[in-house]
């Protein structure tokens, strides 16, 4: 089977994607036993380093296995396999491995793997887009990335159950790219205005009107960063707002929590933390994003790319 | 039910990617340098300089690693033969291990489909003896498509094959694209001056 390939994408800034992206990862593969290769399409390569740690960042960007190399390779010409960027056994779930109750009756335990990002992936995609840019053509720098990033992904086979692409902020052209070839897209949202009238720019005028790829059964909202306390009433106002807005909401919700923010700064390779040692009280929350987010890529029927 | 891959040259690309997302996860159990890297080359068209018989490794892949506190390096070369289910035979065992006079380790790589239980579980058996005789790896699989389900069934012995043979094989063999990526890679590990 190949890949289900899910989008973690907003519009806005500082609304915890790759703290999603990150927790669907580790819930999937923890306790689904799920082959999943993260995709970090974001210059702020906050996920990468999560995921592989400042020194292996590094060392991942010096073996040339960053999806920074891959596009910098497209800018010129030259051809590079995109399964030939991934960094295996990144320490998502090494640090987990101890006490692991995968439920899933996979014969291989779960594994993330990552094709991680660089701050200059932005001058890579700069180049890119200077290479396939046409006066007549606004959209042809993202028709042809995704061409290319189809075609990377069909090279990886079956190697993975999931493919999940952690996108900057805004519409860059490998996010357009990544959300035109994604089977699903889901939105982290935090409950204030600019974040619900974001969301809705997000999709009336990035999916709907420039790539033509919106479609309601495909999409799903997560609130993330929710505070308990304050604002009650506006707060049921926002969702309401959501909620007729046409948007599915997950059941899933992420606090903000000190433990959420602590699990970011991912300790050790070498700590062997348990799942739920290293999510504290949010551990159930994560379990269950990962079941509902599993529930609904089963139901989306695949694109043909 | 997994269809035969017929031409030999479509399994290049899926041993590459097996290296690459698979392979190198099994090798950092056994050895398990954080930063193990390999770097895979697609070798079949690319003739020695000196001619001969049976010095086209299909693929072959260079696995570059450093210790953290016992100062050591690993530096393997890695050669894969690759065959097709019908054109799996003794021969090609024999050939996988005429490629580690270039390599510091020889692997015959071959799909496991086709023909019947009875048939393969003999070849596979006679092949498997041959190879352990000679210190080939085995490696086989039944879908191309599915890197994780590949199975290693016998890791080689390491050849006596040294590390001027290997580096001039990288040199004369592998794409330029993936030399930049070694060189680039050593560099971090501290191997050549900035």
């Amino acid at each position: 089977m190949p890949a289900k390939k899910l989008c973690i994408a907003s519009m806005k800034g500082g609304v915890g994607k790759s703290t999603t992206a990150m927790m669907i990862a580790d819930s999937l593969a923890y306790f689904h036993g799920a082959q999943v290769l993260l995709i970090d399409l974001d210059p702020q390569a906050n996920c990468s380093q999560m995921l592989l740690s400042y020194s292996g960042l590094k060392q991942a960007s010096s073996a040339k296995n960053t999806i920074t190399y891959w596009v910098d390779c497209l800018a010129r010409g030259v051809q590079a396999d995109l399964f030939g960027c991934v960094s295996v056994g990144v320490c998502g779930l090494q640090e987990v491995r101890m006490g692991s109750r995968a439920k899933s009756g996979s014969p291989l335990p779960g594994q993330i793997a990552a094709i991680p990002s660089t701050p200059t992936l932005r001058f890579a995609e700069m180049a890119f887009d200077h290479k396939h840019f046409d006066p007549g053509d606004r959209a042809r720098p993202r028709k042809q990335m995704t061409e290319f990033l189809q075609t990377g992904l069909r090279k990886l086979g079956n190697a993975y159950d999931y493919v999940i692409f952690d996108c900057p902020p805004g519409f860059t052209t490998l996010a357009q790219a990544a959300l035109s070839a994604a089977d699903g897209i889901i939105t982290p949202l935090f409950d204030d205005p600019v974040s619900v009238w974001s969301l809705k720019a997000f999709r009336d005028f990035g999916l709907v009107e420039e790539l033509e790829v919106w479609d309601k059964d495909r999409h799903r909202v997560i609130y993330t960063r929710v505070q308990e306390k304050g604002g009650a009433s506006e707060k049921i106002t926002l969702r309401q707002d959501v909620n007729l807005s046409g948007f599915t909401v997950l059941k899933s919700s992420i606090k903000d929590t000190v433990e959420a923010l602590r699990w970011s700064q991912r300790s050790a390779p070498d700590s062997f933390k348990t799942f739920k040692d290293k999510y504290g009280p949010t551990a159930s929350a994560v379990e269950q994003l990962g079941a509902e987010v599993a529930a609904f890529a089963k139901k989306l029927p695949e694109k043909n790319i | 039910m997994v269809e035969e891959v017929k031409v030999e040259r479509d399994l290049y690309l899926a041993t590459m990617r097996f290296v690459s997302v698979s392979f190198i996860a099994r090798l950092r159990e056994l050895s398990p340098l954080p930063n193990l890297q390999a770097f895979p080359s697609n070798t079949s068209l690319a003739a020695g300089a000196e001619g001969g018989q049976w010095t086209r490794p299909d693929v072959a892949a260079l696995v570059l690693g450093r210790g953290r506190f016992v100062p050591h390096w690993r530096a393997d070369l890695h050669t894969f033969e690759v065959k097709t289910a019908s054109g799996l035979n003794e021969t090609a065992v024999h050939e996988a291990n005429a490629h580690g006079r270039f390599s510091n380790y020889a692997w015959l790589v071959f799909q496991a489909v086709g023909k019947s239980c009875v048939e393969s579980d003999l070849v596979a058996r006679k092949i498997t003896r041959l190879a352990s005789h000679l210190g080939v790896g085995v490696i086989h699989f039944e879908d191309p498509e599915s890197p994780h389900a590949w199975k290693i069934e016998l890791w080689p012995k390491r050849t006596g094959t040294d590390a001027s043979t290997a580096d001039r094989f990288v040199a004369e063999r592998f794409d330029h694209e993936m030399r930049v990526k070694i060189s680039s890679n050593l560099r971090a590990l501290g191997w050549l001056e900035e």
